[in-house]
């Protein structure tokens, strides 16, 4: 590591736009480093081509990518060699990262059965997520007049990912590492503010009843199953539809009432939906 | 008592294995009597912004602190509080800033250590990181925060409400690989924990009960034992019962002391005392809540640390410093007597601490400017208190940028309460240096 870094001394960019990367030479360490065994007077160039030359960074880079697209990637046989089948692409297409994304995402792991539903949402991916897929409005407002528009990343930030901020080097944990009583309380929360905001004007996050209405059907089944569709899509089966079917068919005193897509019903029992679906664990996953 | 996870799972799919840690559901309802004898309760104030340590514990024989402080310096005749009683300790060359009568009291009876000259080597003057490294307990300010790894040690399985915090977020003293914090916003108005709750749409209130019961069924289903999809179903469960059971669980507290009301002596010391008052209705409630964390902010004092407008920021006993000492001194000395009201007194430490203290020489705008070393306070009846510990900087001894040179490192201040109060190795939670450190007022 020390080796390297000496290989690295001189680095630095123009502190100004476009922030053009510089090589103070006369900072640069010109002496002879030690790096896997071989000796040179080695720049931070000769470094990038020495590790992207070796197999365990075409291997590495493979599982970050699987990890953080496809599905957690596990110790077995069969899961090792489509690591080594990918990482071939790497080194094959000239190092490129480029190419091997693009095998990944066309390949038949990524469209797998076991792919779905994989990996937990983070909380970016949630609270940009929920406004993306509804077609819903994101006001960002003005520099003087933020308002309601810093919920989204104050919410993430609550659930753990406070956003260009990682903890460490490292980056963001994944998956389990965002799951928690508090987080989760976070994510409830944070899906209830957005679906329950009727104001489109002010800064902020909100949906209006017009766009809830072109989603709404004429009746409890067909219309949570629109919205399973629009919000994912999403497949929790026949018994958590039928959870949702009822709450849409419950009045206020508990007793069954009928279902109708009339304005008084969209702004309280199709509002109170998508944040019931945004709340479902199948939501949660990507 | 409200249904709880098990009882839906017992309902839905029979025995569900899960070999995942996550943190127990605290069930409530569990005898509130009388606290187990060895009930050790850890509250830790953060004084944010950098406090004042030489206007706060005032070395007031020192020559070099009236002429580093011609203007902010206190003398000893003015070491008295409002009643005219003096806020010298004991006999010691220090006073306490005479706007902390109470915490002179509570010094007094032996509640209160103060522990002198704390801080670390090559201090970092930048408030986000001096506060991330006291956090961490780490020089380089980076990885888990101190409690966090103490958690991870001694939490990991218990009551999700083992440890909270009470604030904007969480600090990053709570920061842990595997044991996770809520944190808690208090709300202003009759119920500070109203956030704290599964919230659903305020203007069909007639429709949460449909809600919260969607909720509770689609979030109880039974899945595959060791799939994320079960882990988040079973933490998003235990998110819902767990506030509710919080929220109910506090509704059973009664005060055993008056917190300030009113903006009375100020909006800050009402603030303050809400925070501390939610962990006197925590602590009180929920037997297995014995680490909290709470802040006070405001401490940046670069100008107008003493006096108002009126005086044209001379007049010591007034101005934001005071208010703001005020604040703490009033807000422990209510959570102490509210503690010893409910039969606790004896199982609650607190300490304070701030990220760093403030420069020795005065600036030219009536304030000071970021400092190194300061002292901090741990109060209680198990504390040894009445006493200084650690030792005073020297004045004409300085750093480069004219600091004080620390004497105690704080991660010293630590390892007492963690070997001492809280049953931990201090070694593995802060490095081996630190195993066998004590500052002494423990005992």
């Amino acid at each position: 590591m020390k080796e390297v870094a000496r290989a690295f001394t001189g680095w630095n960019y123009v502190r100004r736009p476009p922030f053009n990367f510089q090589l103070n030479a006369n900072q640069h360490d010109n002496g002879t480093k030690t790096i896997y065994g071989q000796q040179s007077n080695f720049s931070g160039q000769d470094v990038i081509t020495i590790i992207s030359g070796r197999p365990a960074t075409a291997r590495y880079l493979t599982w970050k990518l699987f990890n953080f697209f496809v599905y957690p990637v596990t110790n077995s046989s069969a899961d090792k060699a489509t690591i080594d089948k990918f990482s071939k692409v790497y080194i094959n297409n000239n190092h490129s990262i480029k190419e091997l994304v693009r095998a990944i995402f066309v390949s038949d792991e990524f469209f797998s059965e076991r792919a779905f539903f994989s990996l937990v949402k983070q909380p970016v991916e949630l609270v940009v997520g929920a406004v993306r897929m509804l077609g819903a409005s994101y006001n960002p407002g003005t520099p003087n007049n933020r308002g309601g528009s810093s919920v989204p990343p104050n919410s993430a930030r609550n659930m753990g990912q406070d956003i260009f901020a990682p903890p460490d080097v490292a980056g963001f944990d994944s998956n389990l590492g965002w799951v928690n009583t508090a987080s989760m309380l976070e994510r409830f929360n944070y899906t209830n503010i957005f679906a329950t905001n009727r104001n489109t004007t002010n800064p902020g996050v909100s949906v209006s009843n017009d766009k809830l209405k072109g989603y709404t059907k004429g009746n409890s089944k067909k219309t949570v199953k629109k919205f399973f569709s629009v919000l994912g899509p999403l497949n929790p089966g026949t018994s958590t539809r039928k959870m949702l079917q009822t709450y849409l068919e419950t009045g206020d005193n508990g007793q069954p009432v009928d279902f109708t897509n009339d304005d008084a019903t969209i702004d309280k029992k199709i509002r109170g939906l998508v944040h019931q679906i945004m709340c479902l664990p199948e939501f949660q996953l990507n | 008592m409200p249904i709880n996870r098990r009882q839906f799972i017992k309902r839905s799919a029979g025995a569900v294995t899960v070999s995942l840690v996550m943190p127990r559901l605290w069930m409530g309802g569990s005898a509130l009597g009388q606290p187990p004898a060895n009930r050790r309760i850890f509250v830790v104030i953060q004084q944010s912004g950098g406090n004042d340590g030489l206007n706060t514990v005032i070395p007031y024989t020192d020559a070099n602190y009236f002429s580093l402080r011609p203007t902010l310096g206190f003398k000893d005749t003015e070491l008295k509080d409002s009643n005219g009683a003096s806020t010298i300790l004991g006999g010691s060359s220090f006073g306490l800033n005479p706007a902390m009568n109470e915490m002179k009291s509570l010094y007094d009876a032996g509640k209160v250590a103060v522990v002198l000259g704390v801080g670390y080597p090559n201090a970092n003057l930048s408030h986000f990181f001096s506060t991330d490294i006291w956090m961490t307990a780490n020089t380089t300010g980076a990885g888990d925060g101190w409690l966090g790894r103490y958690a991870d040690q001694k939490l990991l399985g218990q009551s999700s409400l083992s440890a909270i915090s009470i604030g904007g977020s969480l600090p990053k003293a709570f920061f842990a690989q595997q044991v996770v914090v809520p944190n808690i916003a208090p709300a202003n108005g009759a119920d500070p924990f109203i956030n704290y709750q599964y919230q659903t749409d305020g203007r069909n209130a007639g429709d949460r009960n449909n809600q919260l019961n969607t909720f509770k069924s689609t979030n109880s289903r039974s899945f595959d034992a060791d799939t994320f999809i079960n882990a988040v179903a079973r933490a998003g469960f235990d998110a819902e019962a767990g506030s509710a059971q919080l929220r109910q669980a506090v509704q059973t507290y009664t005060p055993g002391a008056t917190y300030p009301t009113n903006n009375q002596p100020s909006a800050q010391a009402v603030q303050f005392g809400n925070a501390l008052k939610m962990v006197a209705q925590i602590v009180t409630t929920i037997p297995e809540a014995n680490l909290l964390f709470v802040q006070l902010g405001g401490f940046d004092h670069h100008s107008e640390e003493i006096g108002t407008n009126a005086d044209n920021f001379t007049d010591k006993t007034k101005g934001q410093h005071a208010v703001l000492l005020k604040a703490l001194s009033l807000g422990i000395k209510t959570f102490y007597d509210d503690m010893a009201a409910h039969g606790l007194a004896d199982n609650v430490v607190l300490m304070t601490f701030s990220e760093f203290g403030r420069r020795p020489n005065e600036n030219a705008s009536h304030g000071t400017d970021h400092g190194t070393s300061s002292e901090l306070f741990v109060v209680g009846n198990p504390v040894q208190g009445g006493k200084l510990y650690g030792e005073q900087p020297s004045l004409t001894d300085l750093d480069s940028a004219r600091n004080l040179k620390f004497k105690v490192d704080f991660r010293e201040v630590y390892a007492t309460i963690l070997s001492k109060w809280l049953n931990a190795d201090a070694g593995s939670i802060l490095g081996s240096q630190f195993k066998n450190s004590d500052v002494g007022f423990l005992g």
